[in-house]
């Protein structure tokens, strides 16, 4: 509440009073005392003012673009965000600064988002500024943040205006040459009959001529080759039956990895996005089937409406914002983000009026050893298994003894035995009649007030030790330590209010990581908080490869192989690279497919940054890489991104390899022009015609 | 904007000016008051650096410029306590500031100390002001980062977020309001002063402690009254999020003992099962 500038105001002043009263120097009292009135009156109001304004404060937001408010936003296109904040009470306000917080799914192009000054009824504070979506997903406007001051700066609050609303960030319309149209279309559908679907039906377009079988209709005879070759010829047309495709989009933790909207998961929704709108715009039918390592989390059957590609375009926005989530990483690694996070936008659910922690409850009631996540054992050699048992037996005593002995036993008999130790000798003089260490009166004003000072700088040295010493490794790692014990307790209870966990729930959480974890994790994905877990666990293993993503993909092609109703087209965009050894369910779905005379097609994502696959320049990265010096840190990283790429290249031959050897395809989407290269291919898989069942 | 056109600028803002104008304004009237009020080179000397120092804190903007004002103040009474030239109290140099200044039937001399509080007021207000408008207003915060102007080798590096308060929101009314409060509060320390001055005793402690003793328990128990008040009025305003987590919280530090006994064995017996079940 009270500044730094404040408070140095107010101890200077206190501290010159008290010179003056005991130095007898009016002046300097007066006037102490005169600033003293005015800084506790100032206080007094400034608190005062802020509870009237309370409740007064009305926010509203728009976002719109030229044509007017809108309700969703498109990726690549920019819009104008207003706030307004109005006074709905009857005095101005005090000093505001509005802070309007960004989305992370969007960028700030022009224009600011924070302002200062007072509103008052009538008179609203507003502000505007222009954003540009750079990636499909979703865009959480939370609130704004009121920092109030009074005009001197001695006190401040802070307060945060929540007003959460979500905007879905629609991937980018674009045409068949992937062009990104300035002006949105609401119909892209061609004329009919433009279709170049290569099989006999009842179209306009020839397709081939054959005999007269019985039945064909009069009108299909084609009379001149028939006088011709003095036998009946019937003309066969091209079938107008659109084809069926169904996108099946990986969105497990592998595809997660990164940052959102800046992922493969991010790629893979642009691709099945502008895939979607070319099949709708030949009139064919897009479905989209979403999976993750779990299950199918949505499957859309292919549909030709408008309202049908608006509803994959919002459920691919939905799933692009999906973020990489573990329960197996620590709370250490989650807790600081997960605490700011909420102490900017729930100030008032961590005050300390809601949400308390006793300071001493850290000394009393410390974690447990016994629910806390040790590293586990590897027993394979006697090498990598006697250290790690070591570190873990040392560790655990440590947090027992720490636990039990220094802070419940140790600790506090030293501070009882230093903090007594003056009375104890003040006692022990007064009953064996010392009286030479004694005063003749004890209670003597000369003596009293310097031993009374004395004494109390006695009892708190330890505090100033710890003031003065905190920025000491030791004191540093036990104020850390503390802090975060109490950040935890914040966070479970408010955790545990915002999702209904009951009045239990507190505790609970704060005794069982996994749990505090996995709602962390749900609490920072609420608010698209970008966070980057780490990627390897306790024993090494990386968490995010989702091998059981192949068994749910498996089944979910298998299901829409069984209900196809004509030779269809399945695009799996997913992730499979160094899973070569896992593989079996899906190639088994796949071969179940084209035996149904389907056609399947894989699209794989590529990481970001990495080179693309070329076999020759794969040989060339090879030669290089087997007599490479490192010399410093930069070139041992450059090295270790060439033997990833190099790595990942060679997984993707592999995968290449196998899919091949049953005739299915496997694309690359890294590079920028991939959804024109896959909507070659699929125009390529097109006019090769199609089996007839 | 370089750094210097942009002060040089903010100097040029009306509502920095009539800040500048107040603060000088009250400088010299404390100057004034000073040297008339003093006797000997050594006051006089100090009487220069206060001078000084008030300038720093108007055109260099010297934020600590209103503490080292009050320091010097009194300083060289303070020198002559400690050398023992002077016995304290001081009843033979100023009789008349002894009395309650306010009060006294001298009114000369009396209003020439109510004259130095409010000039004292007026200066600490306005340098305070001054430094919300040109350095900043708001706490800063480490987590609130910019990024500087690039350095002489290009680099740019990031700096913590300054914000002020813009100065085209001052108001000539703020002004006005600050100068007929000023009184208000300087009358009111008089009065503080004038009951602080009063000969209290109890407990057979001498008078000095006895006003001491009573003036901080006065201004400890108004304090607490008065925020428990203010903590009932914030409790009346509470959304139901807090509600809701403050009976939560409440509940949890009733039961913490019993509650954190439960769900540590639930821990310990989940991370056994798991451990348990993850294949060596």
């Amino acid at each position: 509440m009270i500044t730094a500038r404040g408070w140095w105001f107010l101890l200077v002043v206190v501290g010159l009073l008290s010179v003056s009263v005991c130095a007898g120097l009016p002046v300097l009292g007066v006037v102490t005392l005169t600033l003293l009135v005015w800084f506790l009156a100032s206080l007094l109001l400034f608190q005062v003012r802020l509870r009237l304004q309370h409740g007064q404060l009305v926010l509203e937001r728009e976002v719109r673009d030229e044509r007017g408010p809108v309700q969703s936003l498109w990726q690549e296109m920019s819009f104008v965000v207003q706030v307004q904040l109005h006074n709905d009470g009857v005095l101005p306000t005090l000093y505001l600064r509005l802070v309007d917080r960004v989305p992370f799914g969007v960028t700030k192009i022009a224009g600011e988002s924070e302002i200062d000054g007072t509103t008052r009824p009538g008179f609203p504070l507003s502000l505007k500024y222009h954003i540009h979506c750079t990636a499909p997903g979703q865009a959480r406007f939370e609130g704004v943040a009121l920092h109030v001051a009074d005009l001197q700066g001695f006190f401040y609050a802070r307060q945060f205006l929540r007003l959460p609303q979500v905007y879905r960030v629609l991937p980018a319309l674009a045409d068949v040459q992937g062009h990104i149209p300035t002006v949105k279309r609401h119909n892209l559908l061609p004329s009919l009959g433009s279709h170049r679907h290569r099989r006999a039906g009842s179209g306009s377009e020839l397709l081939d001529l054959r005999d007269y079988l019985p039945g064909d209709p009069p009108k299909t005879i084609a009379w001149k080759v028939t006088a011709r070759r003095d036998r009946l010829i019937t003309k066969v047309f091209e079938s107008e039956v659109p084809l069926r495709c169904t996108f099946f989009v990986d969105t497990s933790q592998s595809v997660r990895v990164g940052a959102t909207g800046d992922n493969a998961l991010a790629r893979l929704v642009e691709i099945t996005a502008s895939l979607c709108q070319a099949t709708a715009g030949r009139r064919d039918l897009p479905g989209v089937c979403l999976f993750d390592e779990a299950s199918v989390t949505t499957y859309l059957r292919p549909a030709r409406s408008p309202r049908h590609i608006v509803q994959i375009m919002n459920r691919l926005a939905e799933a692009a914002m999906l973020q990489p989530a573990s329960v197996e990483v620590s709370v250490e690694s989650v807790l600081p983000l997960a605490y700011s996070v909420a102490e900017e936008l729930y100030p008032d659910l961590l005050n300390r009026h809601v949400n308390h922690c006793p300071w001493w409850l850290y000394f009393w009631s410390p974690r447990s050893p016994a629910t806390m996540r040790l590293r586990p054992l590897r027993s394979r050699s006697s090498r990598e298994w006697l250290w790690p048992m070591l570190r873990r037996g040392l560790r655990a005593s440590w947090l027992w003894f720490r636990q039990y002995i220094l802070y419940r036993v140790l600790l506090p008999v030293m501070l009882l035995l230093y903090w007594s130790l003056p009375i104890s000798i003040l006692i022990w003089l007064l009953l064996s009649q010392r009286q030479p260490f004694l005063p003749r009166r004890l209670f003597e004003i000369d003596f009293l007030f310097p031993a009374l000072l004395l004494l109390l700088l006695y009892w708190s040295l330890p505090v100033w030790i710890m003031i003065l010493a905190r920025r000491t490794f030791l004191f540093r790692w036990f104020l850390d330590e503390r802090a975060h014990y109490r950040w935890r307790k914040q966070l479970a209870a408010l955790l545990s209010m915002r999702y209904e966990l009951g009045p239990g729930g507190t505790a609970s959480l704060l005794e069982n990581e996994e749990q505090l974890v996995a709602y962390m994790q749900r609490f920072l994905a609420e608010h698209q908080v970008p966070y980057v877990p780490p990627f390897y666990g306790l024993q090494g293993e990386y968490l995010f490869a989702a091998p059981d993503k192949i068994e749910v993909l498996s089944r979910a092609l298998l299901h829409a192989v069984a209900r196809g109703k004509d030779n269809e087209l399945f695009v799996l965009l997913v992730d499979l690279l160094e899973l070569e050894d896992q593989l079996e369910p899906l190639l088994h779905a796949i071969k179940v497919a084209l035996a149904r005379h389907h056609q399947v097609m894989i699209v794989c994502p590529w990481p970001p940054g990495l080179a693309v696959p070329d076999p020759k320049r794969q040989e060339e990265l090879e030669a290089r890489l087997l007599g490479a010096p490192v010399s410093d840190v930069a070139e041992l990283r450059r090295l270790l991104m060439q033997m990833t790429a190099l790595r990942m290249q060679r997984a993707y031959g592999r995968l290449r390899r196998t899919f091949g050897k049953v005739g299915v395809s496997v694309l690359c989407a890294a590079q920028q022009d991939s959804v024109q290269l896959i909507l070659n291919r699929l125009e390529r898989l097109r006019r090769q015609g199609w089996r007839v069942r | 904007m370089s750094k210097k056109t942009d002060w040089r600028t903010l100097y040029r803002e009306p509502g920095v000016q009539m800040y500048l104008v107040l603060c000088l304004a009250a400088l010299a009237v404390i100057v004034f008051i000073q040297v008339h009020r003093k006797v000997g080179v050594g006051s006089q000397f100090l009487n220069v650096v206060l001078m000084i120092v008030g300038l720093l804190g108007i055109i260099a903007r010297l934020r600590p410029a209103p503490v080292f004002l009050l320091v010097l103040l009194d300083l060289d009474f303070v020198f002559q306590l400690i050398g023992g030239l002077i016995e304290s109290p001081v009843p033979n140099l100023e009789p008349g500031w002894r009395e309650p200044l306010f009060f006294a039937s001298r009114w000369s001399q009396e209003g020439e100390g109510l004259l130095l509080c409010l000039a004292f007021l007026a200066y600490c207000a306005g340098q305070f002001r001054l430094q919300s408008l040109m350095n900043h207003i708001i706490p800063r915060d480490y987590r609130r980062t910019e990024e500087a102007p690039p350095g002489k080798d290009g680099q740019t590096m990031l700096r913590q977020v300054r914000w002020k308060r813009s100065a085209s929101l001052v108001r000539i009314e703020e002004v006005i309001v600050l100068l007929v409060g000023l009184p208000v509060f300087a009358v009111a320390g008089q009065i503080c002063w004038y009951v602080l001055q009063q000969p209290t005793e109890f407990f057979a402690l001498p008078s000095l402690v006895s006003r001491f003793l009573l003036a901080s328990w006065v201004l400890v128990g108004a304090v607490y009254v008065i925020s428990s008040l203010l903590g009932y009025w914030r409790t009346t305003q509470m959304s139901p999020e807090q509600a809701t987590l403050m009976m939560q919280d409440t509940v949890w530090h009733a039961t913490r003992g019993e509650q954190r006994y439960l769900n540590r064995w639930l821990a310990w017996t989940m991370i056994q099962q798991k451990e348990q079940e993850e294949p060596q």
